[in-house]
This record gives structure tokens, C-alpha cells and sequence, in this order.
């Protein structure tokens, strides 16, 4: 991959929390790139450290992390080197973030359109008459039902679907070139999700901007996403393309995860599912962290890492099973 | 009226329960004086019935009154009429349908449903009666996390529902109960001690199946119960279900927003909007040839995990309407592709298109549509 063409770039990225009970050995050697102009899909179940990563990227580190390596670069700059005044700079402005819960992010006591002229004050040098027409503009934009009346009401007064509209049209109100969504659809009904996935992907095309995409739903992925990495237990054990991963899994947890889903086909049949649950950050498996609930576990799977690997076109494991020593 | 549901399990089964014209509305106060200003119809007029052993899934969006009518079945919360015929034996519920599909009712038959209904009729038991026969019908709710006291360990928050039904049991004998159906629920000895924060998810699911199964029932309803856990636990947890069906000849309401999983694990399945069923008929009915626009929708707003059927999605226009001002005539309309006058104005009745598949849309009426 040409370097021009990538937004972000997350690299070997291993990060401790330090908690009362002892450190959590939470990202293990974290790695992915981001292009300009795609949607990025990471996936994985609850704990698997994809919200802390996406949290990292915009420079939101928590006091009892340490970052023991890695790098983020964001074009071509270290995130998690720069100070405060810089990261402000870029926070809301090129890199934005919605999130799952859109009705709790808003803040409740006031409209949403204070709300929103000031975020858009903040970042742009404009007046707030101006702001206003902006506000109201951006909520045109993401299709928003009467944004008049919308502008006007408190956070309670809206729908879920629609105080997500909302998160997005603060979240791109600066044009930023990385809009981070944490599960932005996790919370809606299937109806909305589908409504508010059309928007994402229309804004991305209009704006040209790059998407992270995070979500726990293999389906929401193969619909919106161009690449995706699986993570699992603090590393990314899959990437590539969303259709070589999704369409011919190589890695055990992603063929896991594709089987546990309850298909039309499996009806009347036990569905596979992966035995046992998430490791504790405490004390995780040493080599593979996939290795106490892998089917295929070799000796090599119990003492040593495994690195990313060429499976196919596009499509990257990290997993003995396909040599895993590394190119 | 319905024919029995065409899985395997299904066809030689009888009812187990029958639900008639339930209805829960919530009112709404207003003002000083708390003065009721209407109403919330959450649950709006439905009717079906539950055959024995079988999955009844119950699918639609947030507020589709879903949740609202298991818990009335049950009456943990009081419906506002309906009657729910629960548990008759086989001849009853027979004869009780027999007469319910004659076109006109004599004096003397509808005498006789009253009797035949009067004493199965869940809406006329008084709370002791109703306390005896929670033992047969239980529910398992979506969240797991504050299902149980947090401050008792499992075995007493399991224990709690044996000694309540069967004060005369001793402490070894609910010790040994409640291991075996923990077991059952493929937990283990060292969860007995366990407090629910010590427990996952998943764990907590199971111990929450195995807390309904304390009684031996016969009904469960199943709300939500896999929406909170991850795909992997939720495969676990939908095994766990089918391996106690199967071994205890359980019936299950299953309610679910989650199509995927309906469609797995349900033999009928109604789909629910705004508190009324605009769909009901076999999994295959509903999912291979639905006929309902709204199902229709439904159907579209899913992602497959499939990446050949990328874009694939086609999202229904605008929200489901507020229940407390619903649309008038058929309430799915302000969202319906194809809403004709008719629609705006009448409500469409629930109609058969063909073994048993009911359909409440005008297009399925004749000559109401053109």
C-alpha cells in the first residue's frame, strides 16, 4: 500500500491499564491502516479492545494506560506523541467520533441546536448566526425529518435514529477526514440501522472522508465496509478484504464467528458456536490468545505469537495453521 | 381457524394456550388532578394461539408492544381485557375452538364457551390461583445483568423460587435442586457461591434459564434473552434452549428484534407492529413468501453477513409513529410503499391468504384494493 493513500496507520500498538487489581494486558501488538476514502470495518466481540483502540486514535488516552510501543500515525504524524494544543486541533475538526449511545452523548439541559453552534464555534471561525445556518444545513443534510423543529427540541424529545442524525451531522460539521462511528447502530432497530448505514455511506462518498467503522455485527460489515480487521482479545487476527475474509475465512475465530451467526440453512441443526468466552487481561494465554478455545490448537499455538500472514488476494492472518512465522 | 404448525414436532401437538383479543393499554395522566387524558394502546386486540413443544417468535421494532404482551400473558402486568386460555386439556381446547369458528353462535353455544373458557382463563384466577400456576409458566428476560439480586449468590438467588413454591424443602435438598439445573444449564458446582457480578454474560443467561426451569414448567417466555450477549455466547445460549425443548418438552414465546435469530429457532413466528399482529403463519410462511408490506421492510433492513449481497439493504422510509397518537386505518401506512385511501381510513382485518397464513393489509383483501 502507497503510503500517500492512507489516512491512519496503527502500528504494533501495545498498551497496560493499571487497575487495583493488577495490570490488564489489554492491546497485544495492534495493527492496521486506514485508506482515504474507504470504510474500515473492525470487528469483534465485547472486550476484544476495539473501543480502546478506536479511543486511542483520537489521542484519548486514560490515566492508568501505558503505551508500552506503537505508533498511530494520522498523515504521517504520531498521535500519541502530540500534546494537548495539537490534539485539539484535531480533534472534531479532522478526525470526528459518534458513538453508541446517541441520546447519552448529547448533553440533556440543552437544544440541540446550542449544542450544535457551539460545536460548530469552536471549530470554525464563524459567527453565530452562521452557525445556525449551518446547524441547519448540516441536518439537511443527513436527511433529517423537520430539522427546523429538530433544532429547537431537547435531546429527550428525539427518537434514537434521530439524535444519532444529529451525533452525525455535529460529528461531520468540520469535514473531517476520519469519522470514527463506535457501534453507531448497535442501540437502533434494525429499520433505523439500515437507514442510518445508507447515510454513513452516502456522507462518506459526498465528503470523500475515511470511515473507521466499529461494530460487534459481521452483517453491518459485509454490507458497508471495504476492508475489515477481526480482533480478537487485544489483536487484530484477520485482515483485508471485507469479501476474501467474510467469503473464505482462514483464521479458526473468524470461521468461529461466521458460524455462530443463526442462518435460514442451519434450522433444525445445532449452531457451531465457539466453546468457552474471552480470556481475562489479567493473565492472558501466552502465544496465541485464540489458542484455549481454538479447535485446530498445535503445540507452537501455546508458546509463541503468531504473526500476520498471506492467505490469499487481500486477505492477511495471524495464525500457525497458515505458517504464521511471518513473510 | 389455525392448523397446527407444519414442523415436525408441531403437526400431532394441540394448544397449550389460547390467546384472545388481549389488549393492554397504558393510560396516560396529565395535570395536578393526574386527570387520564388517554391512552397508550401498547398491546391493541391480538389473538393466537401457542401449540404444545412449540417456539412461537414474536418479532417487530422497538414499541411494537412485543415485551408489553408477553409480560400480559403471563400477568405480571394486568392486561386491560382479553381472555388467556391456559393449560386445558386437549378436548377442551378442541371444542373450544370448534365452537369459536361457527359462522353464527346459538344461545346454548355460547353458553357452553363461556363455561369451557371460564375455567382455563388465566384473566379470572385470583392471585392464589394465579401463584400455583406461575409454577407452569415462567419468563427469562432480555437483560441478564439485573435479573437477579445482587446481593444474594446463585444458589439463593435460584434456591429463593424453590423455597417460595415448596416452603417444606430443606436446605441440602434445595442444594442439590438448584445444582442440578445449573448443571443442566451447563454451569458448574463453583458457580453455586458465585454473586452475579462474578458471573459473564452468558453464565448469567444460563443461570437464568436454569432459575425459569426450577419449577418444571411447561411455558417460558423468552424476552430477548440473547440481544445482550455476543454472537458466540448467543449461539451457546440458542443450543442450551433447543437441548431443554427437545429434553423437557418445553413451549417457548420468543421475542426477538433480531430476524436472523427468529428465523432460527421459531416454527411460527408473528410479526407485530404498533401493537397489533399484521402477520402470522409457519417460519417458512413468513420468511419465504411474506405478504405483508411491513414485513417486507423488515426483511430488507437486515444485513446478511454476506458480502456478495452488499447494498443490498433497503431502508424503510421515516420512524415507527408514537403509540400514544397512532396513524389512523391501518397504523402502517404513513411508512407503507404502497398506501392506498382505503388504508388511511379502515383498519384491514387479520385474513387467511392460505393454510392458515394471516395477513392484516388491504392488498390481501378482496376488492378492497385497486
Amino acid at each position: 500500500m502507497e503510503m500517500e493513500d492512507v489516512i491512519l496507520s496503527v502500528e504494533n500498538l501495545t498498551v497496560d491499564f493499571y487497575t487495583y487489581e493488577g495490570v490488564l494486558h489489554v492491546l497485544d501488538d495492534v495493527n492496521f491502516k486506514i485508506r482515504r476514502g474507504e470504510i474500515f470495518g473492525l470487528v469483534g466481540e465485547s472486550g476484544c479492545g476495539k473501543s480502546v483502540t478506536s479511543r486511542l486514535i483520537m489521542g484519548l488516552v486514560a490515566s492508568n494506560a501505558r503505551i508500552k510501543s506503537g505508533k498511530i500515525l494520522f498523515n504521517g504524524r504520531d498521535i500519541l506523541k502530540m500534546s494537548e494544543d495539537e490534539l485539539n486541533r484535531i480533534r472534531g475538526r479532522e478526525i470526528s467520533m459518534i458513538f453508541q449511545n446517541p441520546i447519552g452523548s448529547l448533553n440533556p439541559v440543552f437544544k440541540v441546536k446550542d449544542q450544535m453552534v457551539n460545536v460548530i464555534m469552536n471549530h470554525q471561525e464563524v459567527d453565530k448566526e452562521t452557525a445556525l445556518e449551518k446547524a441547519l444545513k448540516l441536518l439537511k443534510l443527513v436527511n433529517m425529518p423537520d430539522p427546523e423543529r429538530v433544532l429547537d427540541s431537547y435531546p429527550f424529545e428525539l427518537s434514537g435514529g434521530m439524535a444519532q442524525r444529529v451525533m452525525i451531522a455535529m460529528a461531520i460539521s468540520s469535514k473531517p477526514k476520519l469519522l470514527i462511528a463506535d457501534e453507531p447502530t448497535t442501540a437502533l432497530d434494525v429499520t433505523i440501522q439500515a437507514q442510518i448505514l445508507k447515510l454513513i455511506k452516502e456522507l462518506q462518498e459526498k465528503l470523500g472522508m475515511s470511515v473507521l467503522f466499529i461494530t460487534h455485527d459481521l452483517g453491518v460489515v459485509a454490507q458497508l465496509c471495504d476492508r475489515m480487521g477481526v480482533m480478537y482479545a487485544g489483536s487484530v487476527v484477520a485482515y483485508g478484504s471485507t469479501y476474501n475474509i467474510l467469503k473464505n475465512p482462514k483464521h479458526p475465530y473468524t470461521m468461529g464467528l461466521m458460524g455462530a451467526i443463526p442462518r435460514p440453512e442451519q434450522k433444525g441443526k445445532p449452531l457451531p458456536s465457539i466453546k468457552g468466552s474471552v480470556p481475562n487481561y489479567l493473565d492472558p494465554p501466552k502465544g496465541c490468545r485464540f489458542h484455549p478455545r481454538c479447535q485446530y490448537t498445535m503445540e507452537i499455538c501455546k508458546r509463541e505469537k503468531p504473526r500476520m500472514v498471506k492467505v490469499g488476494e487481500n486477505h492477511y492472518v495471524a495464525c500457525w495453521l497458515h505458517g504464521g512465522g511471518g513473510d | 381457524m389455525l392448523p397446527a404448525g407444519s414442523m415436525g414436532v408441531v403437526e400431532i401437538s394441540h394448544p397449550l394456550l389460547l390467546i384472545r383479543n388481549l389488549k393492554k393499554y397504558f393510560p396516560i395522566k396529565s395535570g395536578v388532578m393526574q386527570k387520564v387524558v388517554g391512552y397508550v394502546k401498547a398491546v391493541d386486540g391480538v389473538s393466537f394461539d401457542i401449540y404444545k413443544s412449540e417456539t412461537f417468535g414474536v418479532v417487530g421494532e422497538s414499541g411494537s408492544g412485543k415485551t408489553t404482551m408477553g409480560l400480559s400473558i403471563l400477568r405480571l402486568i394486568e392486561p386491560t381485557g382479553g381472555e388467556i386460555i391456559f393449560d386445558a386439556p386437549p378436548e377442551v381446547m378442541e371444542e373450544i375452538r370448534k365452537l369459536e369458528s361457527k359462522e353464527e353462535l346459538s344461545d346454548r353455544d355460547k353458553r357452553r364457551l363461556e363455561k369451557l373458557k371460564e375455567k382455563y382463563d388465566l384473566m379470572k384466577k385470583d392471585k392464589r390461583e394465579m401463584r400455583s400456576l406461575r409454577k407452569k409458566m415462567q419468563i427469562v428476560f432480555q437483560d441478564p445483568y439485573t435479573s437477579f439480586n445482587p446481593r444474594m449468590n446463585m444458589r439463593n438467588n435460584i434456591g429463593i423460587i424453590l423455597k417460595t413454591h415448596y416452603p417444606n424443602l430443606s436446605g441440602k435438598e434445595i442444594d442439590e435442586r438448584v445444582l442440578e439445573l445449573m448443571e443442566k444449564c451447563g454451569l458448574a458446582k463453583r458457580h453455586l457461591r458465585r454473586f452475579p457480578h462474578q458471573l459473564s454474560g452468558g453464565e448469567l443467561q444460563r443461570a437464568s434459564i436454569a432459575r425459569a426451569l426450577a419449577l418444571n414448567p411447561e411455558f417460558i417466555v423468552m424476552d430477548e434473552p440473547t440481544s445482550a450477549l455476543d454472537v458466540s455466547v448467543q449461539a451457546q445460549i440458542l443450543d442450551l434452549m433447543q437441548d431443554l425443548q427437545r429434553d423437557m418438552k418445553l413451549t417457548y414465546l420468543f421475542i426477538s428484534h433480531d430476524l436472523g435469530v427468529v428465523h432460527y429457532i421459531s416454527d411460527r413466528i408473528a410479526v407485530m407492529y404498533l401493537g397489533n399482529i399484521v402477520e402470522l403463519g409457519t417460519t417458512e410462511q413468513v420468511f419465504e413468501d411474506m405478504k405483508h408490506p411491513y414485513t417486507r421492510a423488515l426483511m430488507e433492513s437486515i444485513p446478511y453477513p454476506d458480502p456478495e449481497k452488499k447494498g443490498a439493504i433497503k431502508p424503510l422510509y421515516g420512524t415507527i409513529p408514537s403509540p400514544r397518537n397512532p396513524p389512523p386505518g391501518c397504523k402502517f401506512h404513513t411508512r407503507c410503499p404502497y398506501a392506498k385511501d382505503i388504508c388511511k381510513k379502515k383498519v384491514p382485518p387479520l385474513v387467511d391468504v392460505g393454510d392458515g397464513h394471516l395477513v392484516a393489509c388491504w392488498k390481501y383483501v378482496e376488492g378492497a384494493y385497486k
